[in-house]
């Protein structure tokens, strides 16, 4: 199995060079074509960040069918707990699936973090699994048994969550010349989620990113939080 | 099952020309991926059923019929049902006809006829068309063309969650395929397309599995599951709750209830019953349409449109309550902060509850690992409601299908609700026996002898399940006891025999049983013990 959208060479390798690297014929090759990892809403808008080349188009749309349209949220500095509240919310009232909260660097990340951890607000459940990676410390965490994990954009390539939460997009530092490796990393991010994608942007600041997000509503719904 | 190496399928046909008694049965010209989506969804159908993934095969001649052959399949029509993709493998299914009998088309040397099935039969046809849809529990066995094809074929269905081709027997017979006939297909003419309703019997049988599922609940749940199954049943008690009442009238048609008449005099109670009812039956049928017409968008968007197209024509009384439910459901979508028990807290009725957890969970198999005692019994009947119509019998993972002989049973009342609602004059025989709910077969307890098999199994289902029902009475003989030390240990003597009888506690246990969804090979362990 090979992936012609991950880098075996500088470059991404085309279909031609893992069948070259593999050392098997053209005929042998099974080309899987279809997203098999999102569902319908959320490879939709990972489609809008597609920066492959056209030898090497993106994968096909699944069926449509679920329901939950990414939803981009801007909050003011108060209501910071109020954000909290939704992911500790959305947490207990599914305790089985795994959150990633995908934060831009480690300030973000460790704020994050701190907060999930010390809020407390009414749940039916007991307090989810919150867990982090920061530098080396790597915890054990049981992917299959459901909580939340606060990582890095830099550290989430590889995962895969039931609800990928983007939060503080306006503090990624982009460099505006390269739009995109901006949206090379907003397709690994919202890619991680099966379900469901929530983005969050702090209202006071600007936003760079804005520049990639679709406009479409039926993509991505802005609101207000 | 082994594999079976053989000349032919139809060993009482094998060497005449044409039969001289009406067939027991007919092989349907397929291929695999047909086949599978056909035994996932328990109906033999025309290509509409097959929502976009149909490939070309017998079934497209006229759509809406399903041409059967009659001893040999023809070569024309085993190469056109593998001709649209390289990886297609042949397949002839055997589907027994001896319960079927109505009006059918039939292909014989000298054309295509109309004629009465079986009596008219002149024994010289080759092909028959039967009305769709049949019942997959008629196929008798599936045939491939060869061992490879075989091993391919039950490899790929094992990559499917929802199709039982193990169930099914199977055979390779060669000389089915290579010896067909080489008569042409597909015929020069044949009866008009037929529009088949499959929408409304698939979305039934989700209904008759997830009722059966919860009826463990309580009475309420054994009796909805009995309207599910036998709703031409009138010795079946009739439930008389809001949302549950008109179940028994749509099982037979998939016709919503009328509106009962409302005016400003009604109380509030019976506005509210009465208006909960009609929501929930519109929401059935809107959801129903909504898969007819190939399920853009999702079954959630359906519910906030339709909530949305209804709050106006509601009584005014009732709108605040529907827009709230419908702000709810919509804060549902993004990070709502409240808890499960908040929101119903929030929504007290049944229908809204059943529409709250249609956001909350995503399928069947995910409202049943969900538990809240906040939900009552009635509120669990209709979210089973929902998403049996949601998910429908074809969505189900085999889990929730393995219960013995629930396939069955549900594949022939779908084929027969198909053509109650076409209005078809196919007869289809006698419906298998319904499942009946744990609940029901283990009685009230009032039957729970020391040696009856009711209690036996409910002894045997809390043992394994390890509930905390049961309690134990030993009764001793009359006269002194003794204890005896001997060396480091010590017993207790008693005069005669010590009676020991395990005791179930009846409330506690039917409340496990409310709680518990069993694995299909616990429960048919269970139910053999009653049946034995």
């Amino acid at each position: 199995m090979a992936d012609q959208n991950q880098k075996i060479t500088e470059d991404n390798s085309s279909r031609k060079d893992i069948e070259n690297h593999l050392v098997i014929d053209t005929d042998d090759v099974i080309e899987l074509k279809q997203n098999y990892r999102n569902c319908y809403p959320v490879a939709r808008l990972a489609q809008a960040f597609y920066t492959g080349d056209p030898a090497s188009p993106p994968p096909e749309l699944p069926e449509p069918g679920a329901s939950h349209v990414p939803k981009l949220y801007a909050y003011a500095a108060g209501d910071f707990d109020r954000v909290i509240r939704g992911i500790l919310g959305l947490a207990d009232r599914d305790p089985r699936q795994l959150i990633g909260v995908i934060a831009p660097n480690n300030k973000v990340r460790g704020r994050y973090f701190d907060k999930l951890r010390t809020l407390d607000i009414p749940t039916d459940n007991p307090r989810p699994s919150i867990e982090t990676f920061h530098g080396s410390h790597r915890p054990n965490i049981a992917f299959n048994e459901g909580g939340i994990l606060v990582i890095n954009a830099q550290a989430c390539k590889g995962l895969e969550f039931d609800t990928a939460i983007l939060v503080d997009i306006d503090k990624h530092n982009f460099k505006q010349d390269n739009p995109d490796a901006a949206k090379r990393l907003f397709y690994v991010m919202v890619a991680r989620a099966k379900y469901k994608v929530f983005i969050f942007r702090d209202r006071s600041d600007p936003c760079r990113a804005d520049a990639i997000l679709p406009s479409d509503s039926d993509m991505l719904q802005r609101k207000e939080v | 099952m082994t594999s079976t190496e053989q000349d032919t399928l139809f060993s009482k046909t094998e060497g005449s020309p044409t039969p001289t008694k009406a067939p027991e049965s007919g092989l349907l010209v397929t291929n695999h991926l047909n086949l599978m989506y056909m035994l996932a969804a328990g109906l033999v159908m025309p290509p509409a059923g097959f929502g976009g993934k149909y490939y070309q095969d017998t079934l497209g001649f006229c759509p809406g019929w399903i041409p059967l052959f009659i001893g040999k399949p023809f070569r024309e029509a085993i190469e056109l049902s593998t001709s649209e993709a390289k990886h297609l493998k042949p397949i002839c299914v055997e589907i027994g006809l001896s319960c079927m009998s109505g009006h059918v088309w039939a292909l014989a040397e000298d054309g295509m006829k109309e004629l009465r099935f079986p009596d008219q039969l002149a024994g010289s046809e080759q092909v028959v068309l039967v009305p769709a849809p049949l019942p997959t529990s008629w196929i008798e066995s599936i045939a491939f063309q060869s061992v490879e094809n075989r091993r391919i074929c039950e490899a790929d269905a094992k990559d499917y969650g929802n199709v039982p081709l193990s169930h099914f027997k199977r055979k390779t017979v060669k000389t089915l395929f290579s010896k067909a006939s080489a008569a042409p297909w597909p015929p020069e003419q044949g009866p008009a397309a037929r529009t088949v309703p499959l929408q409304t019997p698939l979305a039934a049988g989700g209904i008759m599995a997830m009722l059966l599922h919860f009826a463990n609940q309580g009475n309420l749940g054994v009796i909805a599951c009995r309207h599910a199954f036998d709703s031409e049943d009138d010795q079946a008690p009739p439930v008389e709750t809001p949302v549950l009442s008109p179940l028994r009238a749509w099982m037979q048609t998939g016709a919503v209830p009328m509106p009962r008449s409302l005016d400003a005099k009604t109380d509030r109670a019976s506005l509210q019953n009465a208006s909960q009812e009609q929501l929930f039956w519109g929401l059935i049928e809107r959801l129903v349409n909504w898969k007819g017409a190939g399920e853009k968008g999702s079954a959630e968007d359906v519910l906030l449109n339709y909530l949305k197209e209804t709050l106006p024509k509601l009584d005014a009384r009732l709108q605040a309550g529907i827009s709230g439910l419908r702000d709810t459901l919509v804060s549902l979508t993004g990070l709502a902060d409240a808890s499960n028990s908040e929101l119903f807290e929030r929504h007290v009725t049944p229908f809204a509850r059943a529409a709250t957890l249609f956001f909350l969970r995503r399928d069947c198999p995910d409202l049943l690992d969900f538990h809240n005692d906040q939900l009552h019994e009635l509120d669990w009947l209709a979210a089973a409601i929902l998403f049996g119509v949601r998910d429908g019998w074809l969505k189900l993972p085999l889990r929730l299908r393995d219960t013995p002989g629930l396939s069955a049973s549900v594949s022939h009342r779908m084929a027969r609700m198909a053509h109650r609602i076409a209005g078809t004059d196919i007869e289809l025989g006698e419906s298998p026996a319904r499942i009946r709910p744990l609940r029901e077969l283990l009685g009230d307890g009032s039957n729970w002898h020391p040696r009856s098999r009711e209690k036996g199994a409910a002894l045997e289902l809390a043992r394994t399940q390890q509930w905390d029902c049961v309690h134990t009475r030993i009764s001793l003989g009359r006269g002194s006891y003794a204890l005896v030390v001997e060396g480091g240990s010590a017993h207790i003597e008693v005069p005669g025999e010590p009676r020991i009888v395990p005791e179930i506690d009846l409330p506690r246990f039917l409340d496990c049983l409310a709680k518990a969804h069993l694995d299909p090979k616990t429960e048919a362990k269970v139910r053999k013990m009653l049946q034995d």
